[in-house]
């Protein structure tokens, strides 16, 4: 379909063919009339009849008018505008916003990107003054079915707020595309680098970008972890925290960190063109769960300066050891060792033994584990197991074993120590018979499935039920470096019934943090087929003229010369 | 001789003529004695000798004495006198009509003039000649003759002749040719533009009969050079069609179509020892003549 944008010119034709048509007749009738002696003479060797001659010359005739017309012609401007709609059919538009973090960006006149956004949108939804509009977001926020309703859209619009994207630019233009009838899309913007994702153009389709392209200056703030060991109210706790300069000047900030409602530190911050830097905050957890965060400065986008967390700290634990007739060297030496290396109750975790005499209900409630080896047994244990307590009954001496074991894995909750464990090649000697009962949990078990670890509920309590000792008699495991650790997680896991103490960390903003806008190169490429406008400038003008087509004058004047020289051509032919 | 009221033999034109016919004189007349000094003798005044007799010569010249002396029957020979007999063939189709770009000259009225000249120059050497005008057919048909009389009345029939109707140069010249006698001299003057098999043959007959035969083709500066610029409509000058075409892309394949023609006419001449020249009517007839018979003077 050819448009013309300066139509006033079209009314130039008639007087050029007019021109053209009485200087053509003029000339073929200024001709010089000879008497000859002999015209046949020139037609004996005629090798074009008279026929082709005229032919020839209404041809030429045509070639000069065409020469003559396209100039004109584009003059006038015209414009293919490629698609056609048929009758009846109305236009259908997509509003594609971008309502994600990295929109928080400052555009140069102050104003947020977000707020130009909707601004854009609101513009674009007033100048559709035919066809139905949608509104989608980059977000899962629902936007606006096919509409014609103009106040529909503009709430939609007004109430669209910041937050996580849920989908790249190039998944969300597919499903704006995707929309039944759809002739235009309209795409605003800061196109992220790290979020166009993909898109294969597609025909008869329009789309527009309206590129908002701000600072690209931000600092970002994630936890980044905790302590190794579960932490216990009343230990110190480290957090980790990581800073990052997505930007690319240097960049000086502050980081809060806060806990339990206080501010718990402060570090100042200098930081390098996109340097990550990892820091540590200590701090005393109360029992329970507390909430806290760390949050760094920043002027331009914000949702990823802040970054919170809960901590869950158990009690001190006390566990009691008691320890079986029989039994030579101290069975527990090593886990004393490893739960409470100081002897002072540093790690939040006491160790005390009972002797049998002790063993009563009351007493044994004070404990939240109760660790008894050499297969020793009680009445008061079974009381204290059955009222809810944890006992982790360690083998007699004299158990029964199958041999020689190596490769044992954790399950369940604990299968995250099994990446502890395959630092070390633990070799497990002469482990005991475990016959797992119906219910029982095998917590922790060889390659060959001999379970070494059982847990068995018994009334409200645990039994843990274990296939070696806690001495390098029945390991290697005590001299390896996994053991204080698994031990500690061991025991907390016993003591706790599975609850997981310790750190929970908010997801981090991630890939959106980087700010770095698309190049209208980079758009081009990543996004085949989407045409830029440039909001800043009259984008209406531009769309406007976008919307009517490819010029053409270029063409039609090439085409003009083209056929001047085969005027020129025909005109030498003819002389041969 | 004054020939004052003669169209194409002014008295202004006999002063060139004259030298030309000067030249003619020791030129034609030796060239054309040569050409015409019979092998057969005739009877005149001087006695050239015997020669045996054979049944149905005329008794009249019996040589009585050669009889008495011998007993034997002999005729008397005579040197022959130069009694030429020429014709001028003349081409009056509605193509000799064209003139020149300039419009002064047209190619009848040329061939006029030399056809004139040609009948003087046999006039002085009391040769006879006779005139053949035709078109598409012979339309007059002079005998040849001698003498001031029939010079006269040969250029009074040149004033009344009007170049017109097509051409039919073969038809035409085979039946003149019929008509002539044996080794006569025939002068044609014609533009020579169409030229077919029956044309050819009449050369042939002519060659037959041992007549000289020069063919002068008068053709003017348009023809030979075709000078037109621009779009052009040429109208034949004797069938009247039209044809409209772009002088300039026209010209080469024209000129190389014409040279083409010439040289096969010529070609044909030469193999029947016969004449061929092409006379440009921007150049002085009486010129004309002279380099004519300059050159014919060196072939002779």
């Amino acid at each position: 379909m050819i448009d013309f944008g300066a139509s006033l010119w079209l009314w130039l034709l008639p007087p050029v063919w007019g021109a053209a048509l009485v200087l053509h007749l003029y000339f073929r009738r200024k001709r010089q009339v000879v008497p000859f002696s002999d015209v046949g003479f020139f037609l004996r060797d005629e090798h074009h009849p008279a026929m082709r001659r005229k032919l020839r010359d209404w041809l030429k005739l045509l070639v000069r008018l065409l020469i003559l017309t396209l100039p004109v012609l584009a003059m006038a401007q015209p414009r293919l505008t490629g698609m056609k709609l048929a009758a009846g059919d109305e236009p259908r538009r997509v509003i594609v916003l971008d309502d994600s973090f990295s929109m928080e960006r400052k555009l140069p006149a102050g104003e947020s990107a977000f707020d130009a956004a909707r601004r854009l949108a609101l513009s674009l939804a007033d100048s559709f003054d035919d066809g139905e509009t949608a509104l989608v977001f980059t977000s899962d926020v629902p936007g606006v079915l096919p509409t014609r309703d103009r106040d529909k859209l503009r709430e939609a619009i007004r109430a669209a707020k910041l937050r996580p994207r849920a989908a790249t630019l190039g998944t969300a233009l597919a499903g704006a595309a995707e929309q039944a009838g759809v002739t235009e899309i309209f795409l605003i913007s800061d196109f992220q680098q790290s979020m166009l994702g993909k898109w294969e153009e597609r025909r008869g389709l329009r789309i527009y970008a309206l590129a908002l392209r701000g600072r690209d200056d931000n600092l970002a703030v994630e936890v980044s972890g905790g302590a190794v060991l579960p932490p216990r109210a009343g230990v110190e706790q480290q957090l980790r925290v990581k800073a990052v300069n997505y930007s690319g000047r240097p960049a000086e900030s502050r980081l809060e960190f806060r806990y339990g409602g206080r501010k718990a530190g402060e570090r100042l911050l200098n930081l390098s063109p996109g340097e990550s830097r990892e820091l540590e905050f200590a701090f005393t957890p109360a029992p329970g769960l507390t909430s806290g965060s760390v949050t760094v400065e920043d002027g331009n986008v914000t949702q990823d300066n802040r970054a919170g967390f809960t901590f869950r700290a158990e009690a001190p634990l006390k566990i009691g050891l008691v320890r079986g007739e029989g039994q030579g060297a101290d069975p527990f030496y090593f886990l004393r060792y490893a739960l409470d290396p100081g002897n002072d109750g540093g790690r939040g975790v006491t160790l005390e033994t009972l002797g049998t005499a002790e063993l009563s209900s009351d007493r044994l409630r004070e404990f939240g584990l109760v660790v008894v080896s050499g297969g020793a047994a009680h009445p008061a244990l079974d009381a204290y197991v059955r009222g809810g307590g944890r006992l982790w009954q360690l083998p007699a001496s004299a158990a029964k074993s199958a041999g020689n074991g190596k490769n044992a894995k954790f399950a369940g909750a604990l299968a995250e120590l099994n990446d502890v464990l395959q630092l070390d090649l633990v070799e497990w000697r002469s482990p005991a018979e475990l016959v797992p009962l119906p219910g029982d949990a095998v917590l922790l078990a060889l390659a060959d499935g001999r379970p070494l670890l059982l847990e068995r509920r018994d009334g409200e309590g645990r039994r843990y039920l274990g296939a070696f000792g806690l001495r390098n008699r029945s390991s290697n495991w005590p001299l390896l470096r996994s053991f204080p650790v698994a031990m500690a997680k061991l025991t907390d896991y016993m003591a706790s019934g599975g609850a997981k103490p310790g750190l929970d960390k908010g997801a981090p903003v991630g890939a959106e943090s980087n700010l770095a806008s698309a190049s209208g190169a980079e758009l081009r490429r990543r996004l085949p087929g989407v045409r830029e406008l440039q909001p800043g400038g009259d984008w209406k003008l531009e769309l406007d003229e976008l919307r009517r087509g490819s010029a053409l004058a270029g063409w039609l004047l090439l085409a003009a010369l083209l056929l001047w020289g085969v005027d020129s051509y025909l005109g030498k032919e003819a002389a041969r | 001789m004054g020939n004052a009221g003669f169209t194409y033999l002014p008295a202004s034109a006999l002063e060139s003529l004259k030298g030309i016919e000067l030249v003619a004189r020791s030129l034609v007349e030796g060239a054309l004695l040569g050409l015409h000094r019979s092998p057969y003798h005739g009877f005149s005044s001087e006695f050239a000798g015997d020669r045996k007799y054979a049944p149905g010569d005329s008794i009249r010249y019996l040589d009585w004495k050669a009889l008495a002396r011998s007993g034997k029957y002999f005729i008397k020979e005579f040197e022959e006198e130069s009694n030429l007999a020429s014709y001028v063939i003349l081409d009056s189709s509605g193509s000799m009509a064209m003139a020149d770009p300039a419009g002064h000259t047209v190619k009848f009225n040329y061939a006029c003039y030399l056809a004139a000249a040609f009948c003087y120059l046999m006039y002085r050497q009391h040769d006879a000649s006779g005139l053949f005008v035709y078109s598409d057919e012979v339309t007059c048909a002079s005998e040849a003759r001698a003498g001031r009389a029939n010079l006269t009345a040969l250029l009074g029939r040149l004033e009344t002749l009007v170049p017109a109707g097509p051409t039919r140069n073969g038809g035409c010249l085979k039946k003149i040719a019929g008509q002539m006698p044996r080794r006569s001299l025939a002068v044609v003057f014609s533009d020579f533009f169409t030229v077919d098999a029956e044309f050819e043959a009449a050369l042939r007959l002519l060659r037959f009969k041992q007549c000289e035969v020069i063919l002068f083709q008068v053709l003017n500066e348009a023809e030979l050079e075709f000078p037109y610029r621009g779009r052009v409509e040429l109208r034949d000058l004797e069938s009247g069609q039209r044809l409209e075409l772009e002088a300039e892309p026209i010209r080469a394949s024209y000129l190389k179509r014409l040279g083409e023609h010439n040289r096969r006419l010529g070609k044909l001449c030469d193999s029947l020892h016969f004449m061929f020249e092409t006379l440009s009517t921007s150049t002085p007839f009486e010129r004309a003549l002279a380099a004519y018979f300059a050159k014919r003077e060196k072939l002779f």
